[in-house]
């Protein structure tokens, strides 16, 4: 005879539970930032999101849910989305989480943070939030760093990989995806060094690999060069170190994309000496504080 | 109908399964790799590793000894216990190894194994009898040696989720510095790679190998300095769809990456290759460990 266990009737398990997954943020606006909805419920609006109490909280309220980075979270009486503390600052990176609301357990808001989801924040957070009563959904990035510093960045997130698809300019006559994190106006090599946290050229530090656009304008060039494109290992002149890609560059300019262990930053440059401008912008980001979950075999 | 019994110990918390998620693995050094600690809410502490068992289980482990791999020597999990290679087993060159996190059977801890047997279906019943039905869990692959220059070394790389990338620096066939390892080099065009799945010389494969569980691979492929301005391609092997096809100038070198996948044999040639042609792997996406849950953090 066989025999079959149902766990929702056997030890009382939510079936909700069964359809969950993290929701995504999606972008709504220069100011907005939306939690994906349906996931659970198939409701317009409805918002899930699993606590790690074990509680699967259900919102249908674009005040509590959709984070509104102009204005301050409130927990308690009118909930409502916002920052955590402070007013809107440029060109910066903030974490979002899902915050159980202080005078309601059954409730959450979207709070928007400086304090990012990395092992020596958990204490910070437990602090602020309320242990058990913060989960972690993405990051957005609020200022380009060049043609707008205080809008958020328009993103898509799908699971734990983000891609910006805002169009900047940029020194090289072109513009370029995402958020510029160097610049040079002349030099044989541009390098990003990573460095981690909220700030204008900080990469958030639960981020583990970055997509780079990086561009070069030979113009000056005269005749055809290499531009590469590589980590922070690059070193034009002595041509041992690693190069994601390398194309001949005429007197036209040049770009490329790629992904990179955030660690070793971002690199480009140009073969024969030539001096171009050249720009570094952060087009995507892989989250490992959204990366992988439950336990199949293979 | 019928339900079976459940033992209540073994059933997981939600609260635990709510914060719960699979641990990456770190690179440590060219002979040990680590897992993440501490990102669990449950186990707020910079020292300790967790893994939930198939069977609902949860160990948590502190011991260095028991979750730092070392590639150098054997594993033990039933008697003196340490992390290394499963019995019977010895570094090899250019050989990729499956990690597994694998229970104490005479203590509560666990420890890291390295295996060259894959987590592919056709291999759980021998994963069973090595290390006990519901005793490993599957943590993701490591890599070493980059059939260039450093062939016994664990390559550098970053794991986060289910992605995959190295940061090594090794040498391409012209000299040149590159990252991961060399899946095929010749001084003529066109070169080809073939896909062959395996786990590489100490699996009974080839150095070129791909574990056959990754189903998106990241490729850099290299043309040397040539002394003429030529077409350089990397397409599948049939020439039939192109990946890029670019003109370099007199004496320029090319590098490019793309992802491919198992069903995409790939080509590069160069109408004048110069000090030779490179096809590398940097990266991969591994399908065994895709999923989702809600873990509270991560570095």
């Amino acid at each position: 005879m066989s025999t079959q266990f149902d766990p929702i009737q056997s030890v009382g398990l939510n079936p909700g539970l069964l359809r969950y997954r993290r929701p995504n943020l999606q972008w709504a606006s220069i100011s907005t930032v939306n939690v994906e909805d349906q996931i659970v419920t198939g409701v317009s609006g409805d918002c899930t999101i699993l606590f790690s109490d074990g509680k699967l909280l259900t919102v249908n309220s674009t005040a509590q849910t959709r984070f509104d980075i102009t204005r301050n979270a409130s927990l308690s009486g009118t909930k409502l989305s916002g920052l955590r503390t402070g007013a809107e600052a440029a060109n910066t990176n903030y974490a979002l989480y899902a915050v159980r609301a202080t005078d309601n357990d059954n409730t959450w808001v979207t709070v928007g943070d400086v304090v990012f989801p990395v092992n020596s924040s958990i204490t910070t957070l437990n602090t602020n939030f309320g242990t058990n009563k913060w989960i972690y959904i993405g990051w957005i990035r609020n200022g380009n760093n060049s043609s707008q510093t205080t809008d958020i960045v328009k993103f898509v997130q799908t699971g734990h990989i983000m891609y910006f698809y805002e169009s900047n300019t940029s020194n090289i006559g072109r513009n370029l995806y995402g958020i510029k994190y160097a610049s040079t106006a002349a030099a044989t090599q541009l390098t990003y060094t990573a460095t981690f946290g909220s700030g204008i050229t900080d990469l958030p530090p639960n981020v583990g690999m970055a997509y780079w656009n990086m561009g070069s304008n030979q113009t000056l060039a005269g005749s055809p060069r290499e531009f590469m494109l590589a980590d922070s290992q690059l070193n034009v002149a002595s041509g041992t170190s690693p190069q994601f890609f390398s194309i001949s560059a005429g007197n036209v300019c040049t770009v490329g994309s790629l992904w990179i262990p955030a660690q070793q930053g971002a690199a480009c440059g140009n073969s024969g000496g030539i001096t171009p401008a050249m720009s570094i912008y952060l087009a995507g980001t892989i989250d490992n504080a959204l990366g992988v979950g439950s336990n199949p075999l293979v | 109908m019928v339900f079976t019994s459940i033992d209540a110990s073994l059933v997981p918390s939600i609260a635990f399964l709510a914060a719960y998620r699979r641990p990456t693995i770190v690179w440590n050094s060219i002979t040990s790799v680590g897992i993440e600690r501490g990102f669990s809410p449950n186990i707020v502490s910079t020292t300790t590793a967790a893994i939930l068992f198939p069977d609902g289980t949860l160990r948590t482990d502190s011991n260095t000894n028991h979750i730092d791999f070392d590639i150098t020597r054997n594993a033990i999990f039933n008697g003196s216990n340490q992390s290394g290679l499963r019995t019977g087993q010895s570094e090899s060159v250019n050989t990729w190894y499956a990690m597994y996190a694998v229970k104490e059977q005479n203590s509560t801890g666990f420890v890291l194994v390295g295996d060259v047997n894959p987590p592919s279906r056709g291999s759980i019943p021998a994963l069973n009898s090595f290390y006990g039905t519901n005793g490993w869990l599957y943590l993701g692959y490591i890599r070493n040696g980059d059939n260039s220059g450093a062939t016994g070394d664990i390559l550098k790389f970053v794991q986060v989720g289910y992605d995959f990338l190295f940061y090594n620096n090794m040498t391409d066939i012209a000299g040149n510095g590159g990252l991961g390892l060399r899946l095929a080099a010749s001084a003529a065009s066109p070169l080809t790679y073939t896909f062959s799945p395996g786990m590489g010389v100490g699996g009974g494969g080839s150095a070129a190998d791909i574990p056959g569980s990754i189903i998106k691979y990241k490729v850099w492929a290299a043309t040397g300095n040539g002394g003429a301005i030529a077409e350089w391609i990397c397409s599948n092997s049939a020439n039939s769809s192109r990946y890029f096809d670019i003109t370099c100038g007199t004496g320029n070198r090319g590098v490019q990456t793309f992802d491919a996948t198992p069903n995409n044999n790939i080509r590069s040639a160069s109408g004048s290759p110069g000090s030779g042609l490179d096809i590398n792997l940097y990266g991969w996406s591994d399908h065994a460990l895709s999923s989702n849950w809600s873990a509270q953090g991560g570095n």
